[in-house]
């Protein structure tokens, strides 16, 4: 019961329901009103037949008054054929079912009533032939007495009162049977005297007997009331139709009623349905956060802009946030969300009503500029949308700050398609991330070639390391004022089949956004490992093989542990081991709470920060950490000893590492000059082509083999 | 007395007004019948099918090139048992308020099938008759193509009564007469026409069928000595005792011999009976003549397909 009840619920609602109950209760009364009017239609004929069979029974009756004048026996017969025809009729008719027992039991009784009526008329119509043949007769035989020889002034008057009397019913008056008996009883004596008294005697005797009948008759008709019966027939017909008439009029009024209440149930879902379908379009059309357009929104638009605008300019901004997921990671969604909802407000108020702008991600918007005006000049209106995004947002007593990098693609120019359009939008956007965030970088194709080799470089990535596509080379690092070698910097390096040699700038950074830099961060710590091994075994001993690892791979949960395993699997020491790290990850290191460089040098590994002076670390922070060595980026030795300024900052740093008891190494010494400069300046120790460029192994252990026995 | 005799005058002349106003109508020329039931009907009313040892069709005793009916006193039906009334006619029954001489059959429908059951007429049983009709090779395939529900005993009685439907003889000359040819009687018939009248055989022999539109008692004025009881035998009344239906006089003269039990042997005779024991009023010899030669002008014409027969008799 409840399982029906459920699958019933699941598939009507209320209005359904309502609806059908309708259908069925106005199918049932439709029904109803045929019946009833099959009952009226049928009132009707039997009402006719009634008023047929009221009629006959008058003429009867007329008949019957007719009781000393001739008759027309054929019409009389012709009215009874008339009168069973619609007795049976009546008799066939459905009329016990339709109008009840009681009309059927009214019809059996004119049928019986009309038989015996018949059966008067009959007799009647004997008595009438034979009373208007007597009459007819006696008068003539009282012409006959009064012509006739033999003359009786009594007879005659005797004959002349009889006939009075007889002739009076022709006036209407009754015949006064008494009165003419006795009239008759005192002709009686002279019946002998003539024939025609005779005669005129035995007729008057037998007209006495036929009007006896015929008054009896009448009497009979009259308590026999056919009439009435039909009569009564008549006014349960009537009465049946009244009810049936009023049944009709309430069934109308129903039908008006159900009609109204569906009508007002209609217009109620309808205006129902219109604003659920408002809401399920916008709710298809928006993004739930921020109420801005969605992606669909987004492409449904630029869709039918693109068609309906045929060849008109048009421009797609690809706005996203910088560095939006840390604030999101460290102060939650909740606040994200706000700051992502007024940042859609702002840029909203910047684009004005004529542009659009939709959100077609996390923290992607995209507008779509069609105003020719503001197409014009572009330059600010970015510029404007950069600015109220750098605004701070307040949050919860949080003041936030963020940048967003915007990516511009042109219509018809960059794409005549809205998936093309936005790709392109997407590369400059990139583009602009690339070139630091906080800025804003139109397409052009040479970004397309690029994100073109970034993808194949990407997917020639994911087989490298199963490829053994990967090597390494080693770059020997030495104390500048005596020559000697303190380490090797082990470097790697990918040579594809398709792509040949890829600079390590392209691929490293592509290893760390898809995260494969973590394998190829144990793969270089594992082979360095191994190659110093090598090396130690054939007795070349160096102090220090310096290996590059990425933020990406300290932040691993379990590095420190893999790191372990491949010093134990190797038999490496972790004093011969010297990291490198870039100057970014100290940054976020110290910010992170991380304690993962701390546990290294706990193990013997030495750290040392590679490319310093590219980044915006503050030596505050350096202080804070256990760092071994500072390697001055290469950029700062490039145009040494010519430049002046290079010079100083160079100077500045080896003064201030020094002080804090750090090693100084300069990386990209090429020439003669750059290394007396350093020494001059006290740098403790170099790297670079001047002394050594990168090698593979077997190069390294010939030219440390020469260099040493050189040495020696 | 002057005053009372001047009344009487009025009166008689008003009684003679009024009371006999009774007419004479001619037969119509033609009936409205279905020619497909008619043609059926005959072939049955000649079929001895019916009857119980196929010796007797409806036409053995409704003889129908002589009179409609039989010459007989009183016919003989199957194994030659006797009737009880004198053969009435087939011919204008049609036009009779009644049928059979006591009036128990409303219409020609209800009668026919009468005849075939009685058992001192066919004898036989509507179940076997009906059986009959649908073994034989004929019959099936004729009532099937009338009636949806082929040989029945209400479909069997329908095509008999229609084909007697059309067993009508019009324009007797007496018919002509009425209908404006002042020469189809001659002035004795006339004469028997006025008597007929003023005799009073008109009160109960009137209408189409001059007769048969009502009942009366056989012998009013005299007992008739009747061995039937007639109506009384339907109505069970004390004074229908004798009553039987008022015959056609259309085609007396053919006839003969007269009454239900066929007690007259002329036409005469029949109406000197008529006279003494029904209208109560004496006759002389020429005026029953004079009747007797206007009944004689009610003999009309056999209808045609009937007329046909005799030919090809």
């Amino acid at each position: 019961m409840f399982q029906i009840k459920e699958s019933l619920s699941k598939h009507f609602d209320g209005v359904m329901l309502l609806l059908l109950f309708f259908v069925f209760s106005l199918s049932a009364l439709f029904i109803y009103l045929q019946n009833i009017d099959t009952n009226i239609k049928h009132y009707y004929e039997y009402n006719k037949a009634i008023v047929k069979l009221h009629t006959y029974n008058q003429e009867f009756d007329n008949t019957l008054m007719r009781s000393y004048r001739y008759l027309d026996n054929d019409d009389v017969t012709k009215i009874e054929k008339l009168f069973d025809t619609q007795l049976t009729l009546l008799k066939k008719n459905k009329l016990t079912k339709e109008f009840g027992s009681e009309v059927m039991s009214v019809l059996d009784d004119i049928s019986i009533k009309y038989t015996k009526k018949t059966e008067m008329i009959e007799s009647f119509k004997t008595l009438n032939a034979r009373i208007t043949s007597s009459i007819y007769y006696l008068y003539e035989l009282q012409k006959n007495v009064g012509k006739g020889d033999f003359k009786n002034i009594q007879i005659e008057n005797l004959l002349g009162e009889i006939l009075f009397k007889v002739g009076q019913v022709f006036l209407g008056t009754d015949l006064d049977l008494l009165k003419v008996e006795r009239d008759l009883a005192s002709l009686n004596l002279y019946r002998t005297v003539d024939e025609d008294i005779d005669y005129f005697y035995r007729h008057m005797k037998q007209l006495l007997i036929d009007v006896k009948f015929l008054n009896e008759i009448m009497k009979e008709n009259e308590a026999l009331a056919l009439e009435e019966s039909i009569n009564k027939m008549s006014i349960i017909l009537t009465k049946e139709y009244l009810v049936n008439q009023k049944k009709e009029e309430i069934i109308g009024l129903l039908f008006f009623a159900s009609a109204f209440i569906i009508l007002l149930v209609l217009i109620y879902t309808y205006l129902k349905v219109l604003a659920n379908r408002r809401e399920v379009f916008h709710l298809a059309y928006h993004d739930t956060l921020t109420n801005l357009p969605n992606r669909t929104e987004f492409e449904r638009y630029i869709t039918a802009t693109i068609r309906k605008k045929n060849k008109q300019k048009l421009m797609v901004l690809f706005i996203d946030l910088d560095r939006f997921k840390v604030i999101n990671d460290t102060l939650g969604h909740d606040i994200g969300d706000v700051m992502l909802i007024i940042l859609g407000q702002r840029i909203t108020k910047v684009l004005g009503e004529k542009n659009l702008l939709a959100r077609i991600g996390g923290d992607e918007f995209v507008a779509i500029i069609e105003n020719k005006k503001d197409m014009k000049m572009i330059d600010v209106i970015v510029a404007e949308i950069a600015s109220v995004i750098r605004e701070p947002i307040h949050i919860r007593g949080y003041s936030l700050n963020t940048t967003a990098s915007i990516g511009i693609a042109k219509y018809p120019e960059d794409g005549a398609d809205k998936s093309t359009l936005l790709k392109h939008a997407d590369s400059a956007m990139y583009h602009a991330k690339d070139l630091g965030g906080d800025t804003y970088a139109f397409y052009n194709e040479q970004l397309s070639i690029d994100i073109q080799r970034r993808l194949e470089l990407e997917q020639a990535l994911v087989h490298a390391l199963k490829k053994k596509e990967f090597t390494l080379c080693y770059q020997p690092q030495y104390r500048l004022s005596t020559g000697e070698i303190t380490g090797v910097e082990a470097l790697v390096r990918w040579k594809t089949d398709t792509l040949g040699q890829v600079p390590p700038e392209e691929f490293i950074s592509l290893a760390e956004e898809t995260g494969m830099i973590v394998e190829l961060g144990y793969f270089v710590f594992r082979s360095a490992c191994e190659a110093y091994m090598r090396w130690k075994a054939m007795g070349i001993d160096i102090p220090l093989i310096a290996i590059n690892i990425s933020s990406v791979q300290l932040r691993q949960p379990d590095a420190l542990m893999h790191f372990q395993n491949i010093l134990k699997e190797t038999g490496m020491q972790a004093e011969h081991i010297d990291i490198e790290l870039t100057e970014r990850y100290i940054m976020e290191y110290t910010t992170e709470k991380l304690t993962i460089l701390d546990d290294l040098r706990s193990m013997g590994c030495r750290i040392s920060i590679d490319d310093f002076g590219t980044g915006y670390s503050s030596m505050s922070y350096l202080k804070r950490l256990a760092i071994d060595t500072i390697k001055i980026d290469k950029s700062f030795i490039l145009e040494l000893p010519n430049n002046q300024h290079d010079a100083e900052v160079s100077k500045a740093i080896i003064v201030l590492s020094q002080s804090l008891g750090y090693e100084v190494i300069a990386e990209g010494i090429e020439t003669k000059e750059q290394e007396n400069l350093l020494k001059a300046l006290n740098c403790d120790m170099g790297q670079g082509y001047y002394f050594a460029k990168p090698m593979e192994s077997k190069a390294f252990i010939k030219f440390y083999n020469e260099k040493v026995k050189g040495n020696l | 007395m002057k005053k009372l005799y001047f009344i009487f005058l009025l009166l008689f002349s008003f009684v003679t007004t009024v009371l006999f106003t009774a007419e004479i109508v001619p037969i119509p020329s033609e009936v409205q019948v279905d020619d497909k039931k008619v043609a059926l009907g005959k072939k049955l009313f000649f079929d001895k099918i019916l009857s119980k040892d196929k010796t007797l069709s409806c036409a053995s005793c409704h003889n129908l090139q002589h009179n409609g009916a039989d010459t007989t006193q009183y016919t003989k039906g199957i194994e030659g048992k006797v009737g009880l009334f004198n053969v009435p006619t087939v011919y204008n029954a049609v036009y009779n308020f009644r049928q059979f001489w006591d009036g128990r059959a409303k219409n020609l429908k209800e009668q026919a099938l009468n005849p075939i059951t009685n058992p001192v007429e066919m004898g036989n049983s509507l179940p076997v008759v009906l059986h009959d009709l649908k073994e034989s090779s004929i019959y099936p395939r004729l009532f099937n193509a009338i009636y949806d529900d082929g040989i029945t005993q209400s479909n069997l009685a329908d095509v008999l009564a229609e084909y007697e439907k059309t067993l009508i003889t019009p324009n007797s000359p007496f018919d002509l007469y009425l209908k404006g040819d002042l020469n189809a009687l001659n002035a004795k018939e006339l004469e028997g026409y006025r008597l007929f009248k003023t005799k009073g055989c008109i009160s109960c022999h009137n209408g189409v069928n001059i007769g048969g539109n009502l009942y009366n008692k056989f012998g009013i004025f005299k007992d008739a000595k009747s061995r039937e009881l007639g109506r009384y035998n339907t109505t069970h009344k004390e004074q229908d005792k004798y009553v039987f239906k008022v015959p056609s006089l259309r085609n007396i003269a053919l006839t003969a011999p007269y009454m239900h039990d066929g007690r007259a042997e002329t036409l005469k005779e029949a109406v000197n009976i008529m006279s003494q024991y029904q209208l109560g009023r004496p006759m002389q010899k020429d005026e029953l003549d004079s009747i007797v030669l206007f009944l004689e002008t009610l003999t009309g014409e056999f209808p045609k397909s009937v007329r046909d027969m005799n030919v090809s008799d």
